[in-house]
């Protein structure tokens, strides 16, 4: 099989730190969408057929019943790892095709289709799929607590609480998408970043953009409030415009390197809010979680 | 508000963003056509994935809007739980490899949300449900269309779990559907014949049958179906082994091996010890040297012998040990031989 940098276990990588871990483990999934892109149809059919096969197999040698995990469910789980992996990092992509070989005529003989199989159709890749479609249902499990049951994402009895004035379901969107949207800035700048600060002005002031009217950014009114803010920070005109750019430049390459569009873009952010929303084990909705 | 903020933040394309806000999209946008040139191929779309989600899971046939807009809900859920890696520790899911997911520092924006709870307002009864989106408004849609909430608790559940697509894909169950079929009609035909040929059995003779009796016999007559059927079932099933045979041979010869193991499996069913040999060795690390060297020497006696050599990726001795079993068990003289290789290979 070939070898590509960083594809053993025993590489160097293994003992870094867990960050190391992350940043390798997303240019990998980074590495494996791209090769699967680079795949003629008729190889990524022989892959599809491969990995079908290898699950199906998994399922029968772990004696795994068709009514406990299905043969859709463990492929679509697999599949789905494969094709949601998310570019964020600019330079995440250091694993490179030169490593395999091609073959055009036969896919068993490709190089790109045999290194797939062996990344995603492995037995240690499928009981970790198997894994995960058990943790999404019952938990993590604990050797001392077992599985604990995930409670459902139902949270309309709690929201009709006290819903004096209900908003509609596109405010409630933006929001969500708002709030998506300062969760990943959360995860790419640091607190002091002048994208954070602006960011946060924006949330704070929901007005602003109204205030504005039709054109452009308020520029002026951000580095006069900023300034009422921060008076010994130096805010000025470059200097929030130059956070601007930053915010869209990164917003833009997130929705490039990932072949989303607008739409798209804004769908994922919502989950990004829900996700938030879940993990903080909050069950009074988006608004309740922040209050 | 939020949504103008939001459209005047997300949308690059929008005519109210500034000129030089405008010149640093296009400088980025430059740099990351180098970017993708220099790691082709480029990124998928969201609707390639669906498509290549689509057709890996449930093979290749033509999909509905709906499952489409399935397979992209279920692809921007993973895609969110990738890029928000913040999970708890019950509920989160494995790294790549099963290690840990990176935690990340998430202190910063406190006071933002603390700013979100001056503007409080419960979402809409029903709405907790992540937002679905139409595949068939993919083309000139608004963002707004897109969220409108689903309406349905799928999300609980793994994708395309419909009763209509549990079908296993690799399930013989048509096939035994089809078998039960022929068996009930040649039980049927059979018993018509017996009662057509032999009346005096049924204590009647044909003059004595009523007309309600004739129409009974009438009903039951076979129909050109089922003669086909008998015909077909007629046709010797160490005939349609050796058919089988020779089509999975032909097709591993031309390089589908997938193709033609599930033919020569097809064949191994109806009988053929041959089958189950050849299917043993097309899995046969042994067996796959010794094709490497009658590629050097062209005496290829068996059809996977001149054909290019297996990848290794595909070779499992455990598989080949299972049908070579089978052809022991099948009657196959040289399946023992094999075994011994396979297991001398072992030791």
């Amino acid at each position: 099989m070939p070898d590509l940098p960083g594809s053993s276990r025993d590489t160097p990588e293994e003992s870094a730190s867990p960050k190391n871990f992350g940043d390798l483990n997303e240019a990998r999934a980074e590495h494996r969408l791209r090769v699967l892109n680079s795949l003629p149809f008729r190889h990524q059919r022989y892959l599809f057929q491969e990995v079908a096969v290898r699950c199906s197999r998994y399922l029968r040698k772990s004696g795994v019943s068709s009514s406990e995990v299905s043969m859709e469910e463990m492929l679509s789980e697999v599949w789905k790892k494969l094709l949601s992996s998310i570019s964020v990092h600019d330079e995440s992509a250091a694993l490179k095709l030169e490593g395999l070989s091609i073959n055009l005529n036969s896919p068993e003989l490709d190089g790109r289709v045999i290194w797939l199989i062996g990344e995603i159709g492995g037995y240690e890749a499928l009981a970790h799929r198997y894994e995960d479609i058990l943790r999404q249902r019952y938990g993590r499990f604990t050797p001392d607590r077992g599985r604990l049951i995930v409670q459902p994402d139902d949270d309309e009895d709690f929201e009709s609480i006290g819903a004096s004035e209900p908003p509609t379901e596109l405010d409630e969107v933006a929001r969500l998408a708002w709030f998506g949207l300062i969760k990943l800035a959360e995860q790419k700048f640091p607190r002091a970043d002048d994208v954070s600060v602006l960011l946060q002005l924006l949330d704070q002031a929901p007005d602003l953009f109204d205030e504005a009217g039709t054109g452009q950014w308020p520029i002026n009114d951000i580095v006069r409030r900023l300034s009422s803010l921060f008076p010994n920070a130096g805010w000025n005109v470059d200097r929030v415009d130059n956070a601007k750019r930053k915010l869209m430049r990164w917003i833009g390459r997130l929705k490039q390197m990932n072949g989303l569009d607008q739409t798209d873009f804004e769908a994922l952010l919502v989950r990004v809010a829900k996700k938030s929303k879940s993990d903080s084990g909050d069950v009074g909705g988006i608004t309740k979680s922040l209050s | 508000m939020i949504k103008s903020k939001l459209s005047r933040i997300l949308d690059l394309d929008a005519d109210d963003i500034s000129i030089s806000a405008l010149k640093a999209v296009e400088e980025a946008i430059k740099v990351d056509d180098q970017f993708r040139a220099s790691k082709e191929p480029s990124a998928l779309t969201l609707d390639e994935r669906s498509n290549l989600f689509l057709n890996a899971v449930y093979g290749s046939r033509a999909f509905t809007s709906d499952d489409y807009s399935e397979a992209r809900n279920a692809l921007l859920d993973a895609m969110a739980s990738n890029l928000f890696k913040d999970h708890s520790p019950d509920t989160g899911e494995l790294g790549e490899e099963g290690f840990a997911v990176r935690e990340t520092p998430h202190e910063a924006f406190r006071t933002m949300r603390a700013a979100y709870s001056r503007d409080v307002r419960p979402p809409m009864a029903g709405s907790s449900m992540p937002p679905s989106r139409d595949n068939s408004a993919s083309s000139g849609r608004s963002a707004d269309v897109a969220f409108l909430p689903d309406e349905n608790a799928q999300f609980q559940r793994p994708p395309m779990e419909t009763s209509d697509r549990k079908t296993n894909r690799l399930s013989r169950a048509p096939r035994f559907g089809a078998i039960a079929a022929i068996l009930s009609l040649a039980i049927l035909s059979a018993a018509v014949s017996y009662l057509v040929l032999n009346p005096s059995n049924s204590g009647h003779s044909f003059a004595d049958l009523s007309l309600d009796r004739l129409r009974q016999i009438q009903q039951k007559t076979p129909t050109r179906e089922t003669v086909q059927t008998r015909q077909l079932s007629s046709i010797d099933s160490s005939e349609i082994a050796r058919r089988l045979l020779e089509v999975g041979s032909r097709l591993i010869t031309n390089g589908d091996l997938y193709g033609g193991r599930i033919v020569l499996a097809e064949a191994v069913d109806a009988g053929s010890a041959a089958a189950a040999l050849q299917l043993g060795s097309s899995f046969d690390p042994v067996e796959d040297e010794r094709r490497a060297m009658s590629q050097r020497v062209p005496l290829a006696s068996t059809p996977l012998a001149s054909s290019a050599r297996v990848a290794a990726a595909t070779l499992d001795p455990e598989m080949a040990r299972f049908w070579y079993e089978r052809a022991k068990q099948l009657g196959d003289p040289e399946a023992q031989a094999r075994l011994d290789r396979l297991a001398g290979r072992g030791r």
